[in-house]
């Protein structure tokens, strides 16, 4: 069972029973919230803020859900939606918004030097190209569930994708050429 | 390993080592609270009392709001002189134009009595004759701020009606030859109309006949040959 069908049962659950049960459900979502709303706010005090109101949301807005399966598609909009809320508050109180890639919360030890380099590509990426990114091969949701997440047709999304990997494949390629040339020397 | 799987790695090893600060305690708590207020407020939004509040502020913000608007209107309109010669100066920069705030140039004409009328004139006003019988005066209307022009209004009672005779006094300036009138032909077509203006003078004191176009071509005739017989 993946991740996502656990939060659709955790879902099914929270939205019959009580307190305990949505507490479950806030907790299995917590560490993908919060990690969505760090790739987009870059502040971990701020995403930390971020996920928390999502969480709260969400949980509190689970008896407005009618198709319980669309719940990580609907989760996620809220986590995208808060998160940008508060990127924008951020913005017009002219709080410093730290760079994703120099971000000390990376730790990337016993990383290549080259898997260090697509570390920093995708952090580089505009935001409209990382998340769909990130949604779709981290977080494992389909085109058309990252579209609702993002608020874009799934053709967007797919666009978006096909994009961000033509631009992370250059640095892709030495890397995978230089693990063959590693593997086919004597 | 393709590209898919690649992308895939990097984003699971960027994301293992964000380090997940531990779910808040008792946010639950706070949730169900707001929740409960939400519903208080609901429901108070559904009582009679929030309607009759509501509809109070309503009545109140008609009568306040047209009172509070005269008030502010003068200066709004110093504002909005102001923000469209900045708006100016912004956009067409070649356009010179004002720094300071425009005069008003049109101003309204406040209907007098003729002694009223008198006080803020600096030449003593003539009475035309000539009139047709039954004329009225009705009164005499301020044109020049500087006080050197006064318009005469008179009600004449041809054509089953009242009909307007209107008489300008001037010191020293004779006006237009021509009353120039623009009418709808009931056709889509806009005519315009250029009719003679009865005019003479009164020792130093220029007169016009403004409505003649409103009057039977003799009896604006026989008003200026009555006027121009009584010199002064």
């Amino acid at each position: 069972m993946s991740g996502l069908d656990t939060l659709v049962d955790l879902a099914r659950a929270a939205a019959l029973g009580g307190a305990p049960a949505r507490e479950t459900l806030a907790r299995a979502l917590w560490p993908n919230a919060y990690r969505i709303a760090w790739s987009i706010l870059g502040d971990t005090q701020a995403a930390e803020e971020a996920a928390q109101d999502a969480c709260i949301a969400v949980c509190a807005a689970l008896a407005d859900l009618r198709q319980i399966d669309a719940f990580p598609a609907w989760a996620y909009r809220t986590v995208v939606s808060r998160a940008r809320d508060r990127a924008r508050r951020m913005r017009r109180d002219g709080e410093r918004r730290a760079p994703l890639v120099d971000a000390p919360t990376i730790d990337a030890t016993g990383a290549s030097l080259d898997r260090l380099d697509l570390f920093a590509a995708i952090g580089t990426l505009p935001e409209w190209l990382r998340l769909p990114l990130e949604l779709h091969y981290f977080i494992g949701l389909s085109s058309r569930e990252v579209g609702q997440a993002l608020g874009i047709p799934a053709p967007t999304v797919r666009f978006r994708l096909a994009l961000a990997r033509t631009r992370l494949r250059p640095l892709v390629e030495i890397r995978l050429n230089a693990t063959h040339q590693t593997e086919s020397m004597p | 390993m393709t590209i898919e799987q690649e992308i895939a790695f990097v984003l699971n090893r960027r994301f293992e080592h964000v380090p997940i600060p531990e779910f808040p305690r008792d946010v639950f708590q706070g949730a169900d609270e707001l929740r409960r207020g939400t519903r208080v407020s609901r429901r108070l939004r559904a009582s009679p009392f929030a309607f009759a509040a509501s509809a109070l502020a309503f009545c109140g913000i008609l009568f306040f709001v047209p009172s509070i608007s005269r008030a502010v209107k003068p200066a709004s309109d110093a504002m909005s002189a102001r923000l469209i010669n900045a708006l100016m100066a912004a956009t067409l920069p070649h356009v010179k134009t004002s720094r300071t705030p425009l005069k008003m140039t049109s101003r309204e004409l406040v209907p007098q009595s003729l002694a009223q009328a008198q006080r803020s004139i600096h030449f003593r006003i003539v009475l035309p004759a000539g009139l047709p019988a039954g004329t009225r005066f009705r009164d005499a209307t301020v044109s020049d701020p500087t006080g050197s022009a006064v318009t005469l209004w008179y009600e004449a009672p041809l054509h089953r009606g009242k009909t307007p005779i209107v008489i300008s006094e001037s010191r020293g300036e004779k006006g237009p030859v021509f009353s120039t009138i623009a009418k709808y032909d009931g056709h889509r077509h806009i005519v315009i109309h250029r009719i003679p203006r009865p005019r003479w003078k009164h020792g130093d004191i220029a007169m016009s006949l403004d409505s003649a176009w409103l009057l039977p071509p003799d009896l604006a005739r026989s008003i200026q040959r009555a006027n121009t017989r009584s010199g002064p």
